[in-house]
């Protein structure tokens, strides 16, 4: 047996055009949030040695090697981001320590960087050009997580479900006008909800797009923070690498940079700055 | 058919119970690597562990959820770390009740970073960062060391949240002590600093006396 227009199979058939409408925008949803929904992936960078770096210098037994890592191809497949636009550049940097006897002390907080041009002193601290563009990594991930200061996602009343209102349904022909669902309401009604839902589904995507990118930004700060250079003791025949993280400004026109890094000799008060450019 | 069962649950039970065992007790071993014996000799060693440092918690503070006070946890578990390695090891608050100490030992927090969890089974890694500093009796530095401590777990449901927070940060510093216990212990300058610190007791008999002392 058929049923019959306007029968209860009528709202059945309703709710299951509904329901099919509601799945396929939450599939075209999350195909477009999985790309950002995937985990930042890191390749482990190959360990080198000082002489196989770009830029290598040698005092009393001592050898540092400085590989800086500008392009964008490998700031993408080693810290899975584009940190040039970020405004920092990620130099690794390693210390040999050749000499037989002597063990030296590098002391993380006492290196300095800046432009050449702005005119680095061999020693003491920086000029004020060479530091004004200083930034912290917390900085770096703020703008990272969710791009300008104060951008905010489109409010959309997120409390507000769309109300079900009444079966939704074309009018059919042959239906009396009289009929209040043969009316064109239902036509306006039907498009309304499906435009809520579609709105409802692009404010959802677009808020795990959000979330999963700040969490992502945090995952690649902290992936950066595990694999900085950081204070260390080199005895003899010991090596210790690792990345430095240089602010640049971010139009990408990166200047002449010099890095100045203070060596001590452990147990003594003699201290060495070796300078490299890049 | 049932001796093949019986032999296929026995070597199920193998892989599942013995073996995690074996690889739990391996690894126990190596972590318990005893310290070389020149570093127990030198006479008064201190660690600074001062109340800035016991009170440090992590800067960014996370949405919903309480402060990781890790440096509370360190104040706890550094001292019976390092005790291992330096058995006249004497716990002080400020630099200037060292004494004539041969060895003071000085760690800082560097970074204390923990990933917010977005969901409870989301896991997440907490990365602690301290920079040690070993000065000699002159107050020269002779040693400097940054150890990082690492751990991960879940954040946990509403009821397990705070348990696991405190697991995490536990985890972390206890990595971070026997990282440093371990760093301190293969120090080649430390090492040389207890040399000379304790000159009447490197005579090179004790070799030769250790194997018969052994035997029963």
């Amino acid at each position: 047996m058929r049923p019959g227009p306007g029968g209860p199979f009528e709202e059945g058939n309703f709710v299951f055009r509904y329901s099919l409408t509601s799945i396929a925008g939450i599939l075209v949803g999350l195909s477009l949030v999985q790309p950002a929904y995937a985990g930042p992936k890191f390749a482990e960078y190959p360990v080198r040695k000082a002489s196989d770096c770009a830029v290598k210098v040698e005092k009393a037994g001592l050898v540092i090697g400085v590989q800086p890592i500008e392009d964008l191809k490998d700031q993408k497949i080693y810290f899975d981001s584009d940190l040039t636009s970020k405004g920092i550049i990620p130099v690794y940097v390693v210390l040999e320590n050749g000499s037989s006897e002597d063990s030296f002390l590098f002391d993380k907080i006492a290196f300095q960087y800046g432009t050449i041009d702005a005119g680095i002193p061999s020693r003491g601290a920086p000029s004020q050009a060479a530091v004004q563009d200083t930034r912290t990594l917390t900085e770096v991930q703020n703008v990272q997580s969710g791009g300008e200061p104060g951008h905010r996602l489109r409010p959309r009343d997120p409390g507000k479900r769309p109300e079900p209102g009444p079966p939704v349904r074309t009018p059919r022909a042959g239906a009396p006008a009289s009929h209040p669902r043969a009316s064109g309401t239902y036509v306006n009604s039907n498009s309304v909800d499906s435009a809520n839902l579609a709105f409802a589904l692009v404010d959802i995507t677009f808020a795990i797009v959000a979330m999963r990118r700040a969490a992502n930004a945090e995952k690649i700060q902290q992936y950066m923070l595990k694999n900085e250079l950081q204070s260390n003791t080199l005895s003899p025949g010991r090596s210790v690498h690792g990345f430095l993280y240089i602010p640049v400004p971010r139009n990408g026109l990166v200047e002449k940079t010099r890095l100045l890094i203070p060596i001590t000799k452990a147990g003594t008060d003699e201290t060495f700055h070796l300078s490299l450019d890049f | 058919m049932s001796k093949a069962r019986t032999s296929l649950l026995a070597s199920l039970l193998f892989y599942f119970l013995v073996l995690p065992a074996v690889c739990v007790t391996a690894r126990s071993q190596t972590a318990q690597t005893p310290p070389p014996a020149d570093l127990k000799m030198i006479p008064r060693v201190v660690l600074i562990l001062t109340p800035e440092f016991c009170a440090a918690k992590n800067t960014k503070r996370i949405p919903y959820e309480d402060e990781f006070e890790v440096g509370k946890a360190a104040c706890v578990q550094l001292e019976p770390a390092l005790k291992n390695v330096f058995p006249n090891l004497v716990r002080v608050q400020t630099a200037s009740s060292t004494g004539d100490a041969e060895l003071v030992l000085a760690p800082i927090f560097v970074d204390i970073s923990v990933i917010k969890a977005q969901f409870a089974y989301t896991e997440r890694e907490l990365v602690l960062l301290v920079e040690w500093t070993a000065k000699d009796k002159s107050g020269k530095r002779v040693w400097l060391q940054t150890v990082q401590g690492l751990a991960k777990n879940t954040r946990g449901t509403a009821f397990t949240f705070r348990e696991n927070r405190r697991l995490l940060i536990q985890g972390a510093v206890q990595d971070l002590a026997d990282k440093s216990a371990s760093e301190m212990a293969d120090s080649p300058v430390l090492r040389k600093l207890a040399r000379q610190a304790a000159p009447q007791a490197v005579p090179t008999a004790p070799p030769a006396k250790a194997p018969a002392a052994q035997a029963p």
